[in-house]
C-alpha cells in the first residue's frame, strides 16, 4: 500500500467518525460531556466543524414557524353536522342523568343486599332449580302418565302378536301431539293401510283412513284427552314380491 | 398544554361542549398544518387534511384512549388521510417532484433569473424537503420540527427505531447538501444578476 492510499484510508476512517460522531449529537443521544468531548475533539478538522454548523442551520430552519390558517370555524361547523354539540344545560342535564342511573343501579344493589342479609327467605330472583324439582314438580302429572300407559297396554293387546311384543314409547310432536311408531318385523292384517305402496309403508290403527289420502295425520285416534290426539303409525317392511301380486 | 389539561379538555368536547373542541383545535391545528404541509408541500392538501382529520377525531372523541397522547392519535390519522391521498394523487405529486425545478406554480413556468433571486430561504426548504425520499421527509420533519423522540416517530411510523435512525442520517445529510447547492446557486444568479 502507497503511503499515499494509507493517509487517504486514516482521513475517510476519521471523517466516517466524525460524521457517526455528528449523527448521535444531532440525534441527542450524547450526554453533556460527550458532546463536549465531541466539540473539543473536532475543533481542529475544519470539514467536521463546518459540516456540523451547516447541519445545525439546516434543521434549526425546519423549527422556523408555518403559518396556518385558522380552521376551527370550518371544522366546528362540519363536526356539529354529523355530532351535536349540546349547550351547557343540556350536557348538564346528561350528567345528572348518568349520576341518576348510577345512584339507582348502586341503591338497588344494596337493597337486595339489605334484604337478603335481613330477610334471607325472600326470593329476589328465581334460583337454578335442582334436577329432583323437575321429578316433584312431575308428580301432579302422574295420573296423566298411567291414563296414557293404560292407553298403550290396550293398544297393545288390541295389536297382532309381533306388534304387542314392542315396547310403545310415544315421541312427543311439536304441535303437541303423541305419535307412537312402530317398526314391524312382518306384515300384519290387523292395520289399515295408508299408503298403498312405497317406502316405509304406513298403517294406522284404531281409524281407518281412506284410501286415497297419504297423510299419516288421517290416522290420527283419539286415546288421551291430556296429550291431544294420539297418532299411531306402523311401519313395516316393504311387502314381498308374492305379496304385491296377491294385492293386484 | 399538558396531559391533565389535554384530559379535561377531551372530556368536555366528548360531552358535546363547543368551547372546548374549539381549543382542541386551535392547540394543534398549527403543528399538524405545518407536518401535512411539509410532507405534501401543498397548502390546499394540507388543508384539507386538517380538517378531515379533525371531524374525524372530535365526532369519534369518545373512542379516545386516554392513556395515549391525543396528538398521537391526530396525528395518526391525518398520517393516513395523507398517505391515503398520496395514492389517489400520486402522479400529480410526481410531476410535481419532477417539475419543482421549473417552479413552484406561483412563479412564471419558467422562472425568470429576478424571480429566483427572489426566492426566498423557505421555498427553498420547501423544495429541499420535497427532494427528500418520503420516509426521510417525514422522519427530518418529526424529530427536528416537533421535537419528537426517536421511539415516537417508530411507532408513528411503524418501523424499528434503527430505521428511523437510517432515515434520519440520510435525510438530514441530503437536505443539507441540497440546501448548500442551492445556496451556491443562489449566490452565482446574484453574482450574475449584480454584475449585468
Amino acid at each position: 500500500m502507497t503511503p499515499d492510499r494509507a493517509h487517504n484510508q486514516r482521513r475517510d476512517g476519521a471523517r466516517r467518525d466524525a460524521d457517526h460522531a455528528i449523527d448521535r449529537l444531532l440525534d441527542g443521544g450524547m450526554t453533556r460531556e460527550q458532546s463536549q468531548d465531541l466539540l473539543r475533539a473536532i475543533r481542529a478538522d475544519a470539514r467536521a466543524c463546518e459540516e456540523l454548523a451547516r447541519t445545525r442551520i439546516c434543521v434549526e430552519r425546519l423549527r422556523e414557524p408555518v403559518e396556518a390558517p385558522d380552521l376551527t370555524d370550518a371544522i366546528l361547523s362540519r363536526v356539529h353536522s354529523r355530532r351535536r354539540f349540546l349547550p351547557q344545560h343540556g350536557r348538564r342535564l346528561v350528567t345528572v342523568g348518568r349520576v341518576a342511573a348510577a345512584a339507582g343501579l348502586v341503591g338497588a344493589v344494596a337493597l337486595a343486599s339489605f334484604v337478603q342479609r335481613h330477610a334471607p327467605q325472600v326470593r329476589l330472583a328465581a334460583e337454578p332449580a335442582p334436577v329432583t324439582r323437575f321429578v316433584e314438580a312431575a308428580a301432579p302429572a302422574a295420573p296423566e302418565q298411567a291414563g296414557l300407559s293404560q292407553a298403550v297396554e290396550s293398544l297393545q293387546a288390541s295389536l297382532a302378536a309381533p306388534v304387542r311384543a314392542l315396547s310403545l314409547s310415544p315421541r312427543y310432536r311439536p304441535e303437541g301431539q303423541v305419535h307412537f311408531d312402530l317398526s314391524l318385523a312382518r306384515r300384519t292384517e290387523r292395520v289399515t293401510p295408508v299408503y298403498t305402496y312405497g317406502m316405509p309403508r304406513a298403517y294406522a290403527v284404531g281409524a281407518p283412513a281412506a284410501s286415497d289420502d297419504r297423510s299419516p295425520a288421517s290416522a290420527e285416534t283419539q286415546f288421551i284427552s291430556r296429550f291431544g290426539s294420539l297418532l299411531v303409525i306402523l311401519r313395516e317392511p316393504p311387502p314381498a314380491i308374492d305379496d304385491l301380486s296377491a294385492d293386484e | 398544554m399538558d396531559r391533565a389539561e389535554e384530559r379535561k379538555l377531551i372530556r368536555r368536547a366528548a360531552a358535546g361542549d363547543k368551547q372546548a373542541a374549539g381549543e382542541c383545535i386551535r392547540a394543534y391545528q398549527g403543528q399538524l398544518y405545518a407536518y401535512i404541509l411539509r410532507l405534501s408541500g401543498r397548502p390546499d392538501i394540507a388543508e384539507d387534511i386538517v380538517q378531515e382529520a379533525f371531524v374525524r377525531v372530535l365526532t369519534n372523541l369518545d373512542r379516545f384512549d386516554d392513556r395515549y397522547r391525543f396528538s398521537t392519535w391526530l396525528f395518526t390519522i391525518a398520517r393516513r388521510l395523507y398517505v391515503n391521498a398520496m395514492q389517489k394523487l400520486k402522479p400529480v405529486y410526481e410531476s410535481d417532484i419532477v417539475g419543482s425545478w421549473q417552479g413552484d406554480g406561483s412563479l412564471p413556468e419558467h422562472g425568470t433569473i429576478g424571480a429566483e433571486v427572489a426566492t426566498n430561504a423557505r421555498s427553498e426548504l420547501e423544495r429541499a424537503l420535497q427532494q427528500l425520499p418520503p420516509e426521510q421527509r417525514e422522519v427530518v420533519v418529526l424529530f427536528h420540527q416537533f421535537d419528537w423522540p426517536i421511539a415516537r416517530i417508530s411507532q408513528h411510523m411503524e418501523m424499528p427505531e434503527g430505521t428511523v435512525k437510517s432515515h434520519l442520517h440520510r435525510g438530514r445529510k441530503r437536505l443539507r447538501s441540497m440546501l448548500e447547492a442551492s445556496e451556491r446557486a443562489t449566490e452565482r444568479i446574484g453574482e450574475v444578476w449584480g454584475d449585468s
